[in-house]
């Protein structure tokens, strides 16, 4: 069985980001694997380990440090990678969309039998790349996974949703989306990291795969509104004057 | 005390008094719970003239006083032993000044250490010292310790970062040792004193601290090793690094035992109790890994580094949360002890043969040979027990060794009756002569250190 994790890189959630008016400040930024991405490379990995898939192959869109991404894939158990390469901003043009249909092409000429990517990445949200090719695809799909099982080509997957817990079975292939719960992700390690150099990575450009249609245009960047100061009052009678002259409740 | 309350009250005002025993309680007692003070009154001053005044008060009156900064002391350093009076510098928490051109800041005694680092930040400086209380820690407190932590074998002491104090002397004078040269030959420097005397000579209300830069990049690497001698091979390799940052050592006998209380912590590899482990943080402008993959895999392959700034956290947690796992673990002897580096595993052996007895087990700056040292025992009892026989051994090997039996926590209650030992009649003779200089009738701290 051969699996195709799609991985994002964005910038280190850790890190407080600069907004500008044309958005985020990227310029000597530190970035990272988008973390849901990461919990997709584990759990491919884990699922290698259990022997029940024999082939992992990670793919990223973007510019030239994107490798960077794809070598720390390759370091955590991934046994091959291809680099789409744009020098579009990955945050703003790259879109789910193009990106699902980029993805549907790679499907299509190497059949993965599985494709795992992070529910959402963490700088847009979109929440949209994963659902959309598996309608590309036409294929079934779970999302929000937090526990995967497979046996004899059968997914059995349970999703994390507003009500609770939903488990959901299907016969692959199939795209599954990865939530937070669904496994913590190994350090990588330096003698793996150095492995990796020699796995094989094959660069495309994006053009030969498809297009970048920018048909989401982003109009306004902005930091969220400063969190104005609280009061400490004296008793409940101002209290209640406070939330009925100031905060206008009633 | 009680009938000085109201000439308190004229001093500091009835706001800047604590009486509530409720709320003197956390002020009374060390966070490792150790010590038991009876205080009966705390007075929080609002300004140097006001620390000024209540010296000057309870030196004519005879009244102790006991300095108190964030009581993070981790030997009973800042809390009373009796009744004395509870000076605390929580009010005093003002960030003066930061010069951008010589990169000194100046601030009042009573910033908690984390405060300065945020307020730095904006400069892109940091505090050259840092410790695990960061959060509670007061910079008044740490130069009164001379505080190590994390970054000495980067940055060197405390000691080399305070470029000048205010303070207020038992007598109530206020001493301007305030400086902002970088050079400054004028004769004995009275500021060494003060940092490290553990509030037994004044009371520090101001500092000029020198600032370092924010690293760049930082990347830390996590270690396992099969012995504790690779661990010093490692440390031999390491101090050739010109961007170490910091280079911790913990047995796995302990991080073995961490496990079960950072459950959702991502731990660097499955701790086993026979091997050693290793962090070390790299910090500076364009960090080459290559450079570090190629010296490290030399003395093994179990290593691995942070992809992202929370993986960097979380080895640092590993690190950081021994001391309070320990407590959880039982009822904790520790000694904070500087001797050879090479000798840790040694050390440990003489005081336990085969390790065997209670629980023990070392962790530390491996990097400053600074070990600390830690036996768990089960029940208070088992603990006072063993305490006498082994803590006489341990001082005892540690003097053999020509360390010190107090690398960076200080001296405070808790090692105060070793001090002759370590020090030798003839400079611990000058150390109370000089005591005595400041502090005649010995108000400020009684009964710690000296």
């Amino acid at each position: 069985m051969k699996v195709l994790v799609a991985v994002k890189r964005v910038v280190d959630s850790g890190i407080k980001v600069r907004v500008k008016p044309e958005g985020i400040d990227l310029q000597g930024v530190k970035m990272t694997i988008n973390p849901f991405c990461e919990i997709a490379v584990e759990e491919a990995v884990r699922l290698k380990e259990k022997k029940l898939i024999a082939e992992i192959v990670a793919v990223t869109i973007g510019p030239k440090q994107g490798a960077e991404s794809l070598r720390h894939a390759l370091a955590l158990g991934a046994d091959k990678a291809i680099h789409v390469t744009t020098e579009a901003r990955i945050d703003q043009a790259v879109q789910p969309l193009d990106v699902a249909n980029i993805l549907a092409k790679l499907v299509e000429r190497d059949n993965y039998n599985l494709v795992l990517m992070g529910k959402q990445s963490i700088d847009d949200d979109f929440n949209q790349t994963g659902q959309m090719l598996a309608g590309l695809l036409d294929w079934p799909q779970a999302t929000f996974a937090s526990n995967i099982q497979i046996t004899d080509g059968v997914a059995q997957v349970i999703r994390e949703i507003d009500g609770g817990l939903q488990t959901v079975k299907f016969k692959l292939p199939g795209v599954i989306t990865c939530d937070l719960r669904l496994n913590q992700p190994r350090f990588a390690s330096v003698p793996n990291i150095m492995k990796a150099k020699s796995k094989p990575l094959e660069t495309i450009p994006l053009d030969k795969l498809g297009k970048l249609h920018n048909s989401i245009q982003i109009t306004k960047t902005e930091a969220p509104a400063v969190r104005k100061g609280g009061a400490i009052v004296e008793n409940v009678d101002v209290l209640l004057q406070k939330l009925r002259t100031e905060a206008k409740l009633f | 005390m009680k009938k000085y309350l109201n000439s308190f009250k004229q001093i500091v005002g009835a706001q800047n008094m604590i009486t509530d025993p409720f709320d003197l309680k956390p002020l009374n007692q060390d966070w490792q719970r150790f010590y038991q003070g009876k205080s009966e009154l705390a007075v929080t001053p609002t300004s140097s003239k006001m620390v000024s005044e209540i010296l000057q008060f309870c030196n004519q009156n005879n009244i102790k006083v006991v300095p108190q900064g964030g009581n993070t002391s981790f030997v009973g350093g800042a809390t009373p032993v009796q009744d004395e009076l509870i000076l605390s510098l929580r009010k005093m928490n003002n960030i003066l000044e930061f010069d951008t051109t010589t990169s000194i800041v100046t601030a009042e005694s009573g910033v908690i250490l984390q405060s300065m680092n945020d307020y730095l930040q904006t400069y892109r400086y940091q505090m050259p010292w840092d410790l695990g209380a960061r959060g509670s820690c007061q910079l008044g407190g740490n130069i009164a310790t001379n505080a190590g932590g994390l970054n000495v074998v980067r940055n060197g002491p405390l000691r080399n970062y305070i470029l000048g104090l205010e303070v207020v002397l038992p007598n109530g004078k206020i001493l301007d040792l305030l400086n902002k040269n970088r050079k400054d030959n004028t004769g004995t420097d009275l500021k060494q004193l003060f940092i490290g005397s553990e509030g037994t000579l004044g009371i520090i209300t101001k500092a000029n601290v020198l600032c370092a830069p924010i690293p760049e990049q930082r990347q830390v690497f996590f270690l396992e090793l099969k012995g504790f001698d690779e661990a010093i091979q490692l440390l031999r390799s390491a101090k050739q690094f010109e961007q170490l940052g910091a280079f911790e050592f913990m047995e796995g006998r302990i991080l073995q035992r961490c496990l079960p209380f950072n459950p959702q912590l991502k731990a660097p590899f499955e701790f086993k109790a026979d091997k050693y482990y290793v962090l070390i943080e790299i910090c500076g402008q364009q960090i080459e890994l290559e450079y570090y993959f190629e010296r490290l895999l030399k003395h093994t392959e179990q290593i691995v580094f942070n992809q992202n700034e929370s993986e960097l956290q979380a080895m640092w947690r590993w690190r950081e949360s021994v001391p309070e796992n320990l407590h959880k673990m039982g009822h904790v002897l520790t000694y904070d002890l500087s001797i050879p580096p090479d000798k840790f595993e040694w050390f440990a052996e003489e005081i336990y043969p085969e390790r065997k007895g209670p629980y023990n087990a070392f962790y530390g700056h491996l990097g400053d040979g600074n070990i600390h040292y830690n036996i768990i025992f089960e029940s208070v009892e088992e603990m006072h027990k063993e305490q006498e026989r082994v803590e006489d051994k341990i001082i005892k090997l540690t003097k053999s060794l020509n360390g010190s039996i107090s690398a960076e926590h200080g001296v405070g209650q808790l090692k105060r009756h070793y001090m002759e030992i370590q020090k030798g009649k003839e400079t611990f003779g000058y150390m109370q002569e000089l005591k005595r200089v400041f502090d005649p009738n010995n108000i400020l701290n009684p009964e710690k250190l000296l």
